[in-house]
């Protein structure tokens, strides 16, 4: 494991994104309510650059002809097939299973970092 | 002809001392990707006011006349979100554009153009829509493929008047820009049925293969996009797309239009494969005991479609064990029927470089390049600037 040092915490307000390059990948920092997220920056599906999808909500499980919106904000929308993902877990709506690489990721002194495992 | 082509690099000094041009069996070798589905944007049909005769001029003037337009829609923009251009919106509306996003990024030889306005087969007024298909057509060979050595165009035409659409094919079948006849895969009455047999008979005549992109299904004056009406949702819509596709190629077959016209090639476009095996076998078990109904049959079914036929992979079915889809690839044939699809720049695109990781690497040749090359022969790689 390797802690990275990507951004300073004024970069990414809250709502907003940085995509940094470290460690041979790109990877995606989200900044949802004041916590920080780093998703990697490859969609499960086909391999786009999920990071650059849209941030938006989605229509939760339901009954039958029920719409329940909910998770504004909180979803990544990947910018060619549409596979949604939750951004603080990294899993699809659609399958747990299916999900982007996730990073931990911390703020020290106004510093933001990602920590990536070995290669 | 010393022209430099897209086979051989800028930097090759073979082609400085060797003036000759390499032979169809060189640069083919040569090639990695054929794309069969680059979906150039038209911006407006403004931009197609220099090729359209004075009279029509006023539907310009008026804002247009009122073009019925796919009333499907994902939730999004339809479109790869991260492949649009700041200055104008679009994401194919620029060649050079396209060169970058596409071509180079996903290292592909050869773009045939499907263009944006298929749709115009399906519209009630078809004097103006066979104009608008000319027009198209200038537009096509002037702005994208006479300019690039990359890309090909298809002959769009106005389907739902068969005399005009081959009219317009022998105007342009001797274009070495363009490879194909275009036609939507919404229509009136099925593709095999002779009321069409005056477009393949000018295809023929110029050695162009047809191809039916889907889109436009249930829209203008075609019929509902499937056999039982009208979907509610785009996913009900989208899933529905191969049923037009089997209609029309149960039709070409059994209307014995593959008789009629031995050489024809057909390709089927954004309408998946899987079905394919599905209509051979059905096809050959009812073939004996109804062939009295169609004694023209020389041969046995799925013969015309493993001779006649092709089919492109996007979107790529998917299933969850891989060995799946390659064996209904073995049953179609796919080293002779598939052929590679991006369908850039739309929203279900496949990437080449990840999509067909589990192929053989020959199968994968063979769909990426070489089928491709047979189906539409040398014309594909011949020199088409400006004169």
């Amino acid at each position: 494991m390797a802690r990275y040092v990507v951004a300073q915490e004024g970069d990414i307000p809250p709502g907003g994104r940085k995509i940094v390059r470290v460690a041979g990948r790109e990877v995606g920092i989200f900044n949802l309510e004041g916590t920080l997220y780093a998703l990697k920056n490859v969609c499960a599906h086909q391999g786009a650059r999920v990071c650059l999808g849209r941030v938006v909500g989605t229509t939760l499980p339901s009954e039958v002809y029920e719409f329940k919106y909910g998770l504004e904000g909180r979803i990544l929308r990947c910018p060619w097939h549409e596979w949604e993902y939750d951004i603080t877990t990294g899993e699809s709506v659609f399958d747990p299973n299916v999900r982007v690489i996730t990073y931990p990721v911390d703020v020290v002194d106004g510093e933001v970092a990602v920590t990536i495992p070995e290669r | 002809m010393t022209a430099p082509n897209i086979i051989i690099k800028e930097d090759s000094m073979a082609l400085a001392v060797e003036p000759r041009e390499a032979t169809f069996a060189e640069r083919a070798a040569q090639l990695r990707l054929i794309d069969t589905d680059v979906h150039n944007d038209l911006p407006g049909l403004n931009e197609l006011r220099p090729f359209l005769a004075k009279q029509w001029h006023p539907w310009l003037d008026n804002g247009g006349p009122g073009q019925a337009a796919r009333y499907y829609a994902n939730m999004g923009s339809g479109r790869m979100d991260d492949a649009i251009r700041e200055e104008d919106g679009l994401a194919a509306g620029d060649p050079d554009w396209v060169v970058q996003q596409l071509m180079t990024k996903y290292r592909i030889d050869i773009g045939i153009l499907t263009g944006s306005i298929i749709g115009l087969s399906i519209q009630h007024d078809y004097r103006f829509q066979a104009a608008i298909a000319s027009a198209y057509n200038e537009w096509t060979l002037e702005k994208w493929v006479r300019p690039f050595t990359c890309y090909k165009g298809s002959i769009a035409c106005a389907v739902q008047d068969p005399e005009a659409s081959a009219r317009e094919i022998r105007r342009l079948g001797d274009d070495p820009g363009m490879v194909q006849v275009l036609l939507a895969s919404a229509a009136r009455i099925p593709y095999g049925n002779k009321f069409y047999w005056p477009i393949y008979a000018a295809a023929v005549e110029h050695g162009l293969p047809v191809a039916v992109h889907v889109g436009s299904e249930g829209t203008g004056i075609a019929n509902a996009p499937t056999g039982v009406g009208f979907p509610s949702t785009y996913l009900e819509f989208h899933t529905d797309h191969s049923q037009t596709m089997m209609a029309h190629c149960v039709s070409l077959i059994t209307e014995g239009t593959f008789e009629e016209f031995p050489t024809l090639k057909f390709a089927f476009i954004e309408g998946g494969t899987c079905w394919a095996p599905y209509v051979m076998g059905r096809l050959d078990r009812l073939y004996p005991a109804l062939k009295a109904e169609t004694p023209y049959l020389k041969r046995r079914p799925s013969e015309y479609i493993l001779d006649n036929c092709y089919f492109s992979t996007q979107p790529i079915e998917e299933p969850d064990n891989h060995a799946h889809l390659l064996q209904m690839l073995a049953i179609m044939k796919a080293e002779k029927t598939v052929l590679f699809a991006s369908d850039y720049p739309h929203w279900d695109f496949d990437n080449p470089l990840m999509a067909f990781n589990f192929f053989p690497a020959d199968l994968k040749r063979r769909i990426f390049v070489e089928n491709a090359l047979e189906m539409y022969g040398p014309r594909l790689l011949a020199t088409h600037g400006r004169a």
